[in-house]
């Protein structure tokens, strides 16, 4: 077990805040009706340091790198690196993501791009997809209402004015809320993902009752056990205390490795680095769809954090459609073209 | 009944049996077809185009089948406007209506707006985007402001010695890194 | 009509929808009928083939109007009454017929040799000129078409355009006219 407790690093997992050293990144992917993608990435940070292995996402020398600064009205210099790159297809995209030697190298991402000829339209989805980290996880719409998932999906700019507007107070005992029920959320995953892994571990060895089905009766008894030794679960977990309430004392014993590397595996997912970064689309033609945010602008916006991603994929999508012009002209003048023949069949029947 | 009578029966009964023979009825037949035929022949180009256009019309089985890819077009339109039209709807109920999202002010959205027309390598994103005059007046406002501020920051460089030192040398180690 | 003229319908239908093979047909049916009524009205053979065939024509040029296959032998009848209207005014240019009486002895001799004779075009021709001569074309149209042949007043008003009552006023006078040579001349 590692130095940081569980409750520690769910405070430092469930806190929205950003690191000193990463950059705050914006990607935004203008996407062409083709499937070619212009990336740009923007990177805004206080100091002129930008090291590769701080980076949200993977970029190179072969993109157009520029460097500006930004002279705020507190006289605070703001230091902005934008990088553009011109993608043939996702395809080059993905490869960039497998090759990504950044903060998020760990973090399996890949874009895809659908176009769909529907005749008088042409439609067209993006989609940007992180993989889940832990498998055994739960949702966490089993755990926030629909107002709290809105919250907690919605860009920090958002939550600020939210915060500092007429309804403050009642969106700081929102957050509150979403604080207490992702704790809960975060321990009963990551209690589930430790059930998974242990049972695994102990397949075949261990009689029935350390199967996966029967320990996930006990799921709650080990979420409130979590609850109860809150400050001291390290200590408390070395001396097997913990485990021995759990599984009882034989099973405690026997099983000590194997519920250890369990607890290897789970903190893994808790410790993984990641740094969060925001999402922009820009589709071809008219949006029709989107799991993102929408301004006045129609600019698409996702923040990327790794709650979102955390038992569940994060999939950002849009969707958009052009018309198709000479679809339209064709069968407009195919219409008119069988309305006028029906049109003088009937007048001249009439004028007989 | 009086002899006149009579002689008037006798007369109409003669008529009456006497019924006209039409003598060389083919050759009156074949006339008459050789001049409909003829009529026929005689048909405007503008009608022959008429007629060859229009013409499927008069068939039945033809008829019947363009209406029907008609109605099937004009129902598929239908139903695919509607399902656009009803997303974009619900697209409005997501919009966030207070702010724009990580635009802080006009200038910025503006500049975003010619950066990404930069990025596309000068073409507009399907769609189009469009600046008003306002904006346009905004950037050069801001440009001015940019001005002003370079010349304030310029001035504060050249009169202090130190920080004329400092930035130079933070500008070579920059544009070497650059090169 | 005395005479029952047998026509599919279908013959019409496809008449009117352009078929040429059908109303060659029509014609082999009906242009004896209209050369009968023409013949009778006009006394003139060769006058009375020009009106089938123009006939025949304004047929095919307005077959298409006619509003039922019922309505047809109305409407055929009607268009050789009308040419045959348009050739006798024609005719009134021309100088007044006369016969002599030579002319009137052969009709007396014909009707005195058998009254079941059936005489041949010309002399019937030559007949009917002498005895009509006097009469206006509606009074001709009429008498033929009542008299000889043998449509009722109902039909002949259809044809004519005439009301019963005028039919049976032309028909009278008609009578009359002829009568009256005859009595004059046989």
């Amino acid at each position: 077990m590692k130095s940081k407790t569980i409750k520690s690093v769910m405070i430092a997992v469930s806190l929205i805040v950003f690191s000193c050293d990463e950059p705050e990144t914006t990607v935004t992917n203008i996407v062409h009706s083709d499937g070619s993608v212009s990336r740009k990435i923007e990177m805004k940070n206080h100091k002129n340091n930008f090291k590769i292995s701080d980076l949200q996402v993977p970029f190179d020398s072969t993109w157009t790198i520029k460097d500006t600064i930004e002279i705020g009205e507190k006289k605070d210099t703001t230091f902005i690196k934008t990088a553009e790159k011109q993608f043939k297809n996702v395809g080059e995209i993905n490869k960039s993501y497998l090759s990504d030697k950044g903060a998020n190298k760990e973090i399996k991402r890949k874009a895809i791009f659908i176009k769909k000829f529907k005749w008088f339209n042409t439609e067209y989805r993006f989609s940007e997809l992180i993989d889940k980290k832990m498998s055994n996880g739960y949702p966490i719409k089993d755990f926030l209402n629909q107002e709290e998932l809105n919250y907690f999906y919605s860009p920090g700019s958002v939550n600020n004015e939210k915060l500092n507007g007429k309804d403050s107070l009642k969106y700081k005992a929102l957050v509150d809320t979403i604080k207490k029920k992702t704790d809960d959320w975060t321990g009963k995953s990551l209690i589930s993902e430790w059930i998974y892994d242990f049972s695994r571990l102990v397949k075949g060895t261990a009689a029935n009752d350390l199967t996966e089905a029967s320990l996930k009766k006990n799921e709650n008894e080990f979420v409130k056990l979590l609850k109860k030794y809150d400050n001291k679960f390290d200590s408390l977990w070395k001396a097997g205390v913990i485990l021995k309430e759990m599984i009882g004392i034989d099973n405690a014993v026997k099983f000590k490795t194997e519920a250890d590397s369990a607890i290897a595996i789970v903190t893994k997912y808790l410790t993984a680095d990641f740094k969060d970064y925001s999402v922009r689309i820009i589709m071809p033609g008219k949006v029709i769809g989107t799991n993102g945010f929408i301004d006045k602008t129609e600019t698409l916006l996702w923040p990327v954090k790794s709650d979102y991603f955390f038992t569940e994929p994060y999939e950002m999508w849009a969707e958009s459609k052009t018309p198709n012009k000479w679809t339209w002209i064709v069968t407009g003048i195919f219409v008119i073209f069988v309305i006028t023949g029906l049109a003088i069949r009937f007048l001249r029947k009439k004028q007989n | 009944m009086t002899d006149e009578d009579k002689k008037y029966e006798q007369v109409l009964k003669m008529l009456r049996n006497s019924k006209p023979i039409l003598t060389e009825s083919d050759i009156v037949t074949e006339k008459i077809m050789r001049q409909l035929q003829e009529e026929k022949s005689k048909i405007s180009i503008p009608e022959l185009i008429f007629e060859y256009l229009f013409g499927w019309a008069y068939i039945g089985w033809v008829r019947r089948s363009m209406i029907a890819v008609v109605v099937v077009i004009v129902v598929l339109f239908g139903y695919q406007q509607a399902l656009i039209l009803r997303r974009i709807n619900e697209l409005s109920g997501q919009r966030i209506q207070h702010s724009s999202l990580i635009m802080t002010n006009m200038q910025d959205e503006l500049l975003n707006k010619i950066q990404e027309y930069r990025v596309t390598g000068w073409k507009l994103p399907d769609g189009g985007k469009s600046v008003s005059e306002k904006e346009i007046n905004e950037l050069i406002n801001s440009l001015n402001k940019l001005q002003v501020k370079y010349k304030d920051l310029f001035y504060l460089i050249e009169n202090d010695p130190r920080l004329k030192k400092y930035v130079e040398t933070r500008m070579n180690e920059s544009n070497k890194t650059k090169h | 009509m005395p005479q029952q003229i047998l026509i599919q319908e279908n013959i019409i239908e496809n008449c009117r929808n352009g078929s040429l093979q059908d109303f060659r047909k029509l014609i082999e049916l009906i242009s004896p009928f209209a050369f009968s009524v023409a013949f009778r009205i006009l006394a003139d053979e060769e006058q009375a083939k020009d009106i089938v065939q123009e006939t025949m024509i304004t047929l095919w040029e307005t077959i298409k109007k006619i509003k039922s296959p019922g309505s047809f032998m109305t409407w055929f009848y009607r268009i050789v009454v009308n040419k045959c209207y348009d050739q006798l005014r024609k005719r009134k240019r021309n100088p007044e017929f006369s016969a002599d009486d030579g002319t009137w002895t052969l009709i007396s001799n014909k009707m005195s040799e058998n009254s079941n004779l059936e005489i041949e075009n010309k002399e019937t021709a030559m007949m009917i000129k002498i005895l009509t001569n006097k009469l206006s074309p509606k009074q001709k149209a009429v008498f033929v078409l009542s008299d000889l042949e043998e449509m009722s007043n109902e039909e002949v008003a259809l044809i004519t355009g005439m009301s019963r009552i005028n039919v049976k006023a032309n028909l009278h006078y008609a009578r009359k006219r002829i009568g009256e040579m005859i009595a004059k001349h046989i």
